[in-house]
């Protein structure tokens, strides 16, 4: 008999499959492993059937469905219906949970009985929810929370499903309100749980939300005038029109009165009371905390120590997130003086010139908002090369990176060099390098590098010194020796050998992105490389093995350049190399040989011969 | 050599000096190693011990367990004086501290709970910022978690030779500070746990009493600007 997991994790998704990637990836990560994974999706055509059926193949995602539904609380009610577990958590796609031991801590808070749920905090592009009442104030006017880090009890949230009309954008608070006004007992647990996506939900639609919200007010507070709704949703939203909100603090009605001025204290702590004068907030709080009888009444009292409480430590969070990036902002200064020095170095001595022809081949590599400060160092060190490129294409997703005005100047600095920068509506993440441009592989060779590398100066002539060789086979300045065992299959990839090469091509060499990758002209052109089902139903997180598996099924072996070898490679990395590595998942946690196995299965099927390719070779020494 | 990274040890083993696990040292090798680190938490029947990522932006030292009162939970631990009283008013049973709150590794001869609660003292001796994380009551061995502040006890009274500390049972004493986080029962002579002990007194005083609107705002106008100073 199974006994029912602690957690049903859900995730609702739509048209979202690059950033149910992340989602997914970030429930994988986890190190609590008692918890069933449901994936509700509203009949996708973006590949996300294709992910799904992905994460279903890892055992990761045990429930999943793929059809039309009425909106995103519908499908969150339907995948409510099927969770089987004690506590349920939504987390939608694009939102991740905030580390890997979030469900541990969770769990650990959980396990004594006496607990509905908890409620965390949550992270939107680094500001923070900071949650700090327990009470049914929250159907006033959306009192902010992150859903994303409420756990509830399955029968508790079965008794209170959202409210899934279609205007409906605050069903989420609306809920949360009716849980506490029922007597549930859900503790606030005053720690980040949950980082948002960036992508713009429901309620960044303001004209909908104002429709919503009035609805709810209306509901459950009948005795606020329609005006004095508007009055209340001008205040919350722009903290504007304080003394109506003042003189509606004296309405006879307790229960508004209480959730009012609770609203209001929450309402001073966020950034639209950022221009409310001092003398106008503290009368405004003189007010609230009277009608709360927070001088009398000790649970109010506690209740307002605790915002005072939760506001130092959400203070605390923000002054030590802008303290890291300083620190990051002090370590690219730094490193920038280093490669300055660097650069003048090659110049000085001759490796480099600014007069030496370029060559036809183009570079394409992506990043994402963690590196943005440093790509420019990656991207500068492939135009300071004794063979400079053509042209770098550099490929960003506007859901990450909005547009021209995010870059830095160091990075726009780059363009008249010869630095192509591109916005594509979302992120395909590593897959981006190759998905957009394939046309430019068509009559010439194309490297694809990583943005975290910096590359020394001959790395792309070596890699076209190896084209000129072998102008078939895939070129790699760093590769490694694809390790089998003793009946042919392909070991696990922790055994191969890393920063191999051999006197020529062969099957079994890897190349991987961090030393620059040449792919041979007309390599993109297959349209096999750019099928995005079968990237996300195989390699979601992989594009190096994709790339190798694709190489393989067409029989186009590589060759790894001088450089890959462990004394010459040398490892210099930009200071923001650790920021969202694929490595610790991909290795560690044995992504890398789920996702090759998979790759090698559908190998199987397009060229059977590849596992007597691979013997052609003795590993080198 | 292998690297430690989590290591289960029975009570007996936790407590006592010559059941320390050869395993230890592994792992306080890997903490100062990987500059991360240690945690002991306490369990049904294990302490489990191991070496653990830390953030950033989290506190050096970091506890879990139960208050002794719920009411303690709305003090404020805001200086050494009141800090170094704190084991007695929560119960521990999970601790964790960052390497750079290691400053002694454990001789032979004391047991790993000496360890982990000297550190601490020394680290509330620092002044250093603390979390206290009390959601419930976690499933754990009530003895050891005693035993735990025991341990604590008998460390703070070899620091502080105080003659209201002697005489008496540990438990009896250990209570008797810990109501006195309540009402003046023990006198030192040491003027810093005399400060300690007055502060937390006049914070129980402080629950009962509410504190008037005109404090209230000024507190919330204190935390409010300090929030608002990260959106200009």
């Amino acid at each position: 008999m199974h006994s029912a997991p602690f957690f049903s994790i859900i995730t609702v998704t739509y048209n979202d499959a690059w950033s149910l990637m992340k989602t997914a990836r970030s429930v994988f990560e986890q190190n609590f492993e008692n918890f069933e994974y449901i994936i509700v999706d509203g009949g996708s055509q973006d590949g996300s059937a294709a992910l799904i059926d992905f994460w279903k193949r890892q055992g990761l995602a045990d429930k999943g469905v793929s059809e039309r539904d009425g909106g995103v609380y519908d499908a969150m009610n339907k995948g409510m219906r099927m969770a089987s577990g004690r506590y349920v958590c939504f987390l939608n796609s694009s939102d991740v949970f905030a580390d890997k031991n979030v469900l541990d801590r969770v769990h650990k808070v959980l396990s004594t009985d006496d607990y509905d749920g908890v409620l965390g905090w949550g992270e939107l592009n680094s500001q923070i929810w900071a949650s700090w009442i327990e009470s049914e104030a929250f159907k006033m006017a959306s009192l902010g929370f992150c859903h994303q880090s409420l756990y509830l009890r399955r029968e508790l949230l079965l008794q209170h499903p959202f409210d899934d009309c279609s205007y409906k954008t605050d069903s989420d608070t609306l809920q949360l309100g009716r849980v506490y006004a029922s007597g549930a007992k859900v503790p606030i647990m005053a720690e980040v749980l949950a980082k948002r996506g960036g992508e713009p939900g429901i309620s960044a639609d303001l004209e909908r939300t104002k429709i919503s919200i009035l609805d709810t007010l209306a509901k459950e507070y009948p005795s606020l005038s329609e005006q004095d709704a508007e009055d209340v949703i001008d205040f919350r939203r722009r903290c504007e029109g304080s003394e109506k909100i003042a003189a509606l603090l004296a309405h006879p009605d307790k229960r508004l009165v209480q959730h009012l001025a609770t609203m209001v204290l929450d309402t001073l702590f966020q950034r639209a009371s950022k221009n409310l004068p001092k003398d106008s907030a503290s009368q405004l709080m003189r007010i609230s905390l009277d009608a709360l009888g927070a001088a009398t009444d000790v649970e109010q009292a506690r209740n307002i120590a605790r915002l005072l409480d939760c506001q130092k430590l959400r203070s605390q969070k923000l002054v030590a997130a802008a303290e890291v990036r300083r620190d990051l902002d002090r370590a690219v200064t730094k490193f920038e003086d280093e490669e300055k020095r660097r650069i003048e170095k090659l110049h000085a001595d001759g490796t480099v010139s600014s007069n030496t022809k370029r060559s036809d081949f183009v570079v394409s590599l992506t990043t994402f908002p963690a590196r943005i400060k440093t790509v420019h160092f990656a991207i500068r060190s492939l135009f300071e090369q004794t063979l400079p490129p053509k042209e770098i294409h550099l490929w960003l997703g506007r859901d990450e990176i909005p547009g021209p005005n995010w870059l830095p100047t160091r990075l726009r600095e780059l363009q008249p060099m010869g630095l192509r920068i591109h916005f594509c509506d979302r992120t395909r993440h590593q897959y981006d390098k190759f998905l957009h441009n394939a046309e430019l592989n068509a009559d010439a060779p194309f490297v694809i590098v990583d943005d975290d590398v910096i590359y020394p100066a001959y790395a792309l002539e070596r890699l076209l010194d190896g084209h000129r060789m072998y102008p078939e086979a895939v070129i790699g300045n760093r590769c490694h020796w694809i390790a089998t065992t003793e009946d042919g299959t392909v070991a696990p990839y922790m055994n191969w050998q890393r920063e191999a090469r051999l006197d020529h091509p062969s099957f079994r060499l890897m190349p991987t992105g961090a030393g620059g990758v040449l792919y041979p002209t007309g390599f993109f052109i297959d349209p096999i490389v750019t099928d995005i089902d079968r990237i996300l139903s195989h390699a979601p997180y992989a594009d190096d093995v994709w790339l190798k598996v694709c190489a393989m099924a067409r029989q186009i072996p590589t060759f790894a350049t001088e450089l890959s070898h462990k004394s010459d490679w040398y490892h210099r990395y930009t200071p923001t190399m650790k920021a969202g590595t694929l490595m610790a998942t991909n290795v560690e946690r044995g992504l890398n040989d789920k996702q090759i196995e998979l790759c090698l299965d559908w190998l199987n099927h397009v060229s059977p011969d590849w596992k007597t390719n691979l013997q052609m070779d003795d590993c080198p020494e | 050599m292998t690297r430690h990274q989590i290591i289960e040890v029975n009570f007996k083993a936790f407590f006592s000096a010559g059941e320390k696990p050869l395993e230890f040292q592994g792992l306080l090798h890997e903490t100062l190693r990987q500059r991360a680190s240690i945690r002991a938490t306490i369990s049904v029947d294990t302490v489990r011990l191991e070496v653990c990522n830390h953030a950033k932006s989290t506190p050096k030292v970091q506890l879990r367990g139960d208050w002794c009162d719920a009411n303690f939970r709305v003090y404020k631990f805001d200086c050494v004086s009141s800090k170094l009283f704190l084991p007695y008013l929560f119960n521990i049973s999970e601790v964790s501290l960052f390497y750079d709150q290691i400053l002694t590794l454990g001789h032979s001869y004391r047991p790993l709970s000496d360890f982990f609660m000297r550190n601490l003292l020394y680290s509330f001796s620092r002044d250093e910022t603390f979390a206290c994380y009390a959601s419930g009551n976690y499933k754990t061995n009530e003895g050891s978690v005693t035993n735990l502040t025991r341990q604590y006890f008998f460390i703070f009274q070899s620091m502080f030779p105080e003659p209201s500390l002697e005489g008496r049972q540990a438990g009896v004493v250990i209570d008797l500070i810990t109501a006195n986080a309540y009402l003046p029962l023990l006198e030192f002579n040491n003027p810093l746990l005399n400060t300690g002990a007055r502060k937390l007194q006049e914070l129980s005083v402080a629950e009962t009493n509410l504190p008037p609107i005109e404090q209230l705002v000024g507190d919330l106008n204190d935390a409010r600007l300090k929030v608002l100073e990260h959106f200009s």
